[in-house]
């Protein structure tokens, strides 16, 4: 028997919220980042972790996994890493004889529910083209058969500051990713001191033993995700809000957005596609949700308009290399600006 | 009856003493004098000034005044002299009545008060068996110097002229400044607080418009959207971006003046959440109202009052 709407939505935000309690044990100063991977999972999204190296992000990663429960896989971003190397690898068997087995992909099935890509930005273009069809399809032929992923999201993350080696993920590829979620080091002191001096940060593998494994039952999440996108309504106020924030975003100037140090109209050569937007109003639904609410408010959307929003700008090259820093102060920008209920029509 | 007798009697005797004190001075019974007129007032009297007695007398016939010894016009008499003479004359069959009408100048040239005297006079008749004469009593006077013994020099006497000494009014000026300074400081701030319109600096902050704003919408749903657009406005033109309801304290912190309308501020966030996006039915109404109140605190806020 399927319990009434509002008990599922009350224990799921349970479940949701005790994730989050459980990975902040182990993860310190990140909240803001478990806060957004939450609102990813249960709005199905993928997403791109950015930051440097050793603060944290694997082990954020495969806690949240352990939460999530169901099959957990993970592959390393090289230069010469293939297409192939995903769906299949090859071996000598006892008997001698070539044998080939399912890639980190295909292994668990259907169970995969995190698929890890270490710094994807190390991978060839061939190996982003496979990853976003297996991202977009959740499926893919292989062995002569067809191989569903229903229930997996996938989390890579790609180091901004190494630039040898690597290649630069298409706008195409990045617009995949339902979020792209920084993950900075915590600038508060005794947080700093902990990371340091506590001995339980020594080892990240027994640091993720102490979660609690299966909060959720990941082969439910598609169908609650459903339920959840359908239960938050929004009002004609909010979706011309949006929309406003979507056109702020092609063609900021008409919206009076300016930034400090460089020429907006100069600057976005595209702006946010309308799968991003989709995308940001599904995660801004589970934030209304996660805050006990059945509508969206604008703070919904700001709670993850810097995330879903920024990689998906395409600036002019000039700027490319200051990317991030653009980005961050772009979107920023347009929340100042962009008022809602519109001045216009208020006017 | 025998009352009135007494009373004539006694009318008659006080008569008779009047007559006698007449006689005294006229003494004869030929002539009598009826009335004597003097100055009225008996001091005060300076060099030059001009005094006049007027003497009237009833002479029975055949005697009549005689003109020859009539007082002479012109005589000086202890300082003072008959300066005029005349005579106004009625007869009847048994008596001639004699208005005199006598002038005296003064003419004393004394440094100290002192005491003058118009002289007696002697009246003289004739046309009779007998030499008769009709008495004129003296009249003392108070003589009055117009200046003061031993004055030899004008500019001795002389003293030096001050201007009067004007009455302070500094403090009553003090007064009346401070006063009028706090009428004018304590109108403006009455102007300032109620009035509504723009023509004092300072009263065209956000929320003063948005309170003209919100007075003119009508109160119905529309009005109600309009009104928390209005007030949104304002919020974002103080906080010079976007507010939001969790920027709140960062706004609060950039405007200590209306920390105190926080609870309210908070307040009309959550309902406009509620009316804007949630959709949720509200007494649009008592909205309305509650917002003319809090636009109205809030521009108090902005004013700093």
């Amino acid at each position: 028997m399927v319990p009434p709407l509002d008990h599922q939505l009350s224990d799921w935000r349970n479940h949701a919220l005790k994730l989050e309690n459980e990975v902040k044990k182990v993860i310190v100063g990140q909240d803001k980042a478990i806060r957004l991977m939450n609102i990813a999972i249960f709005a199905r999204g993928h997403v791109l972790l950015e930051g440097g190296v050793g603060v944290g992000k694997t082990t954020l990663l495969q806690s949240i996994a352990r939460c999530i429960g169901g099959a957990y896989e993970r592959i390393e971003g090289t230069v010469d890493l293939m297409p192939n190397d995903l769906i299949y690898h090859t071996y000598l068997g006892e008997d001698g004889r070539p044998k080939i087995d399912e890639g980190p992909l295909l292994r668990a099935g259907e169970n995969l529910s995190v698929f890890f890509f270490n710094e994807i930005n190390r991978a060839r273009p061939q190996v982003h083209a496979l990853m976003l069809r297996v991202m977009a399809e959740r499926h893919i032929s292989a062995f002569k058969k067809e191989y569903r992923l229903p229930h997996m999201v996938v989390f890579a993350d790609r180091n901004q500051v190494e630039k040898n080696e690597t290649f630069e993920i298409p706008s195409a590829a990045r617009d995949r990713f339902m979020m792209e979620i920084p993950i900075e080091i915590p600038e508060d002191r005794e947080l700093r001191k902990s990371l340091m001096f506590n001995v339980k940060f020594q080892h990240a593998e027994n640091l993720t033993k102490q979660v609690e494994s299966n909060v959720l039952q990941f082969d439910q999440l598609n169908n609650f995700s459903d339920i959840l996108q359908s239960h938050i309504k929004s009002s004609p106020t909010l979706e011309d809000y949006a929309i406003d924030l979507w056109e702020s975003t092609q063609s900021p100037a008409k919206y009076g957005i300016k930034m400090d140090t460089v020429d907006v109209n100069r600057l976005v050569h595209t702006g946010a596609s309308p799968r991003g937007m989709g995308m940001l109003l599904k995660a801004a639904r589970v934030n209304a949700w996660l805050m006990n609410r059945d509508s969206l408010y604008p703070e919904d959307i700001h709670a993850v308009f810097h995330e879903l929003i920024a990689h998906r700008l395409v600036f002019n090259s000039m700027y490319e290399n200051r990317r991030t820093q653009l980005a961050r102060e772009f979107t920023t920008q347009i929340l100042n600006t962009v008022a809602v209920p519109a001045q216009a029509k208020a006017a | 009856m025998k009352k009135f007798k007494n009373k004539c009697y006694v009318l008659l005797g006080m008569i008779a003493i009047f007559n006698g004190a007449i006689a005294q001075e006229s003494k004869i019974a030929e002539a009598k004098i009826i009335s004597v007129s003097n100055p009225l007032q008996s001091h005060g009297i300076q060099v030059g000034d001009v005094l006049s007695r007027r003497i009237v007398l009833e002479v029975k016939a055949p005697y009549q005044l005689s003109q020859q010894t009539l007082p002479m016009k012109g005589v000086r008499t202890n300082d003072v002299e008959l300066s005029q003479i005349s005579i106004t004359k009625t007869a009847s069959q048994k008596v001639i009545r004699y208005s005199i009408d006598l002038r005296y100048q003064v003419f004393s040239a004394v440094f100290v008060p002192s005491v003058l005297q118009l002289p007696a006079e002697k009246f003289a008749l004739t046309g009779g068996p007998q030499a008769l004469s009709v008495n004129l009593p003296a009249w003392k006077f108070w003589f009055s110097p117009l200046a003061p013994k031993g004055m030899n020099k004008a500019r001795e006497n002389m003293h030096m002229q001050f201007k009067p000494t004007l009455i302070d009014l500094q403090a009553h000026a003090n007064k009346l400044l401070v006063f009028s300074g706090m009428l004018i400081v304590g109108l403006l701030g009455l102007v300032y607080i109620n009035a509504d319109k723009r023509w004092l600096p300072f009263m065209n902050g956000a929320f003063a418009k948005a309170h003209r704003k919100l007075k003119k919408l009508p109160r119905n749903t529309d009005g109600e959207k309009q009104a928390l657009s209005y007030m949104h406005q304002a919020f974002n033109q103080l906080h010079g971006g976007n507010l939001f309801a969790n920027e709140l304290n960062r706004f609060l912190s950039k405007h200590p003046s209306f920390v105190k309308l926080s609870k309210e501020i908070e307040a009309f966030f959550e309902q406009s959440n509620q009316s804007l996006f949630a959709q949720n039915t509200q007494n649009s109404e008592q909205l309305m109202a509650d917002l003319m109140i809090l636009s109205r605190s809030l521009r108090d806020c902005e004013r700093g009052v």
